[in-house]
């Protein structure tokens, strides 16, 4: 169906359906509105028993419709209210039966918050993955801090609520501020710098708070910025994280050795009461007391039981001691000594006894009988051996006389001797001439010379028969 | 003892749990249990009298990169602030 028109060009006439269709077509090929970026603000918002949100985004000017199905809003991390503002990422869709376009919107962000929600959710995964949140990383506090390090703004409530809870529960530290800003472009170098500053400082501190008071994601935002992050991950002591309200977490607190709710908390934490050091204190006093007066008691006991003992009790008894055994030393020597005696004695008296029983006179009459008698025998027994030996001898002299031979000499022999007599000379060998000799008769000697050339030799021994 | 100048209140207190911990352990020769007894009272004195003068105080850096510190108490400023 075609109708002229004033200019000549025939119309083409779509039924609504066709119409829409065409539309629909037209704004889903678009790249611009397939995946596109809007703001603005939430109005009209109605999440349906299915799931499913409706509602209407508009600015000062504009409105356009908007869903997000059930899958899509399940993730989104906050609840989208009326007058919320937020940035969606979506695409350009028609609803045919009714001939609306409106946002099928992918994921929303509340504005202003969703780009830096998502360098938080990426800064922390990373930070996460290299361990820097482990628990084995977490130190523990000082007990008793002299000094403690606080980084934050100069002017804010936070040192003023950590100092006055500090000098409530514990004054005899030193609070050290490192100023900084705490909000704003330059924050994030400043807190840095402040920490820096505490750890360079010639005497050293105990413990660091870093921190600052309530307010939103924005203004906390320096304390998730990787500088500071890396910086009270990198502190050589005790970082305490004091960022914002209970609710508020950021990348800081998680780096930190100790998260506390707030800046007074974190006083509390690194400061103990002095209420509890003098119950310590107190306590430390009765301990050592009763630990030493326990120690004493335990000597007295010790002490008294000594004294107990029955050695102590009657001193006289270590005589009596020794007593009964000088007693058993004398007993012994009694023994040992004076029984021998005793038999010696004994022994002596029998013997006297004995010899009391012995008739001496009698046996010194038969003695001297005996010895009488044995004198005479013997008087008369050498008496018969001299006359024997008289006789005896006579007869002897009667022989040798017989047997002398200068008898012979007597009947005219004579001997012949070596001068000096020594040698008798038997042989004419021992005659040369010259020879002086010896010559003995019977009634003396006299000396000669051999005078002849030489001696007749006979030859062989002169017998008694030549003579 | 108590002329040590430059005892901390933390150098008392761990040395006070130390002694404390000696004592109750009964290991020690009774002349020495009773000086560290001693010990110990004066510390406690120490850090009593340590707690009953204390005065917090406040030091703040400047806010500059410079290093000096200024020795300025902070503290009035701070209460009014707000």
């Amino acid at each position: 169906m075609s109708t002229p028109m004033p200019n000549g060009v025939e119309a083409q006439v779509f039924t609504v359906t066709q119409l829409n269709r065409v539309i629909k077509e037209r704004l889903e090929s678009d790249p611009r509105l397939v995946q596109c970026h809007v703001s603005g603000e939430i109005s009209n918002f109605k999440h349906h028993s299915s799931g499913h949100m409706y509602f209407t985004l508009k600015d000062e000017q504009s409105r356009i419709r908007a869903v997000m199905f059930a899958g899509r809003n399940r993730r989104l991390r906050f609840r989208p209210e009326d007058g919320m503002r937020v940035v969606c990422i979506g695409a350009i869709g028609v609803f045919d039966r009714d001939g609306q376009y409106q946002l099928y919107i992918d994921d929303m962000q509340p504005d202003g918050v969703g780009a830096l929600y998502i360098r938080f959710e990426q800064l922390r995964n990373q930070l996460q993955a290299e361990g820097l949140f482990s628990p084995d990383r977490k130190r523990p506090l000082p007990p008793y801090p002299t000094r403690i390090g606080v980084v934050t703004s100069a002017t804010g409530a936070v040192i003023r609520d950590i100092y006055t809870t500090i000098e409530r529960r514990y004054p005899l530290s030193k609070i050290i501020l490192a100023p900084a800003a705490v909000q704003g472009t330059e924050a994030a170098k400043t807190l840095v710098r402040g920490l820096r500053r505490l750890w360079s400082l010639q005497e050293s501190v105990d413990v660091i708070i870093i921190g600052r008071g309530g307010g939103s994601l924005e203004e906390l935002w320096p304390f998730n910025e990787e500088m500071v992050a890396r910086a009270v991950a990198a502190s050589p002591v005790p970082v305490v994280s004091a960022v914002g309200h209970e609710t508020d977490v950021t990348i800081c607190d998680f780096v930190a050795d100790v998260r506390a709710a707030t800046p007074t908390a974190a006083a509390e934490l690194v400061a103990p009461h002095r209420q509890d050091i003098h119950y310590q204190l107190a306590q430390a006093v009765s301990r050592s007391y009763g630990a030493v007066t326990g120690k004493l008691k335990g000597h007295r006991q010790r002490l008294s039981d000594l004294r107990e003992r029955p050695v102590l009790r009657q001193p006289a008894r270590i005589i009596q001691v020794h007593r009964q055994s000088v007693d058993y030393m004398e007993s012994r020597v009694r023994d040992g000594l004076v029984r021998p005696m005793r038999q010696a004695t004994k022994q002596l008296a029998d013997s006297e006894r004995r010899l009391a029983r012995v008739d001496l006179h009698r046996r010194l009459v038969t003695l001297r009988y005996r010895t009488q008698t044995l004198a005479q025998q013997s008087a008369q027994l050498t008496k018969r051996q001299i006359e024997q030996g008289g006789a005896k001898l006579d007869r002897q002299i009667a022989m040798l006389e017989a047997m002398n031979p200068l008898r012979v000499l007597r009947r005219g022999y004579s001997v012949v001797y070596d001068e000096g007599q020594n040698r008798i000379i038997s042989s004419i060998k021992d005659l040369p001439p010259g020879k002086r000799i010896d010559v003995r008769v019977a009634d003396g000697t006299v000396t000669a010379q051999v005078t002849t050339e030489k001696g007749v030799y006979s030859g062989g021994e002169q017998t008694k028969l030549d003579i | 003892m108590e002329n040590k100048p430059n005892l901390t209140f933390e150098d008392a207190m761990k040395r006070l749990e130390e002694i404390v911990r000696q004592l109750e352990a009964g290991e020690l020769p009774l002349s020495e249990s009773l000086e560290k007894y001693q010990e110990s009272m004066q510390l406690v004195k120490f850090c009593r009298e340590q707690l009953d003068k204390a005065e917090l105080q406040l030091e703040q850096l400047s806010f500059d990169d410079g290093d000096e510190i200024a020795e300025k108490s902070v503290v009035g400023e701070v209460s009014d602030a707000e």
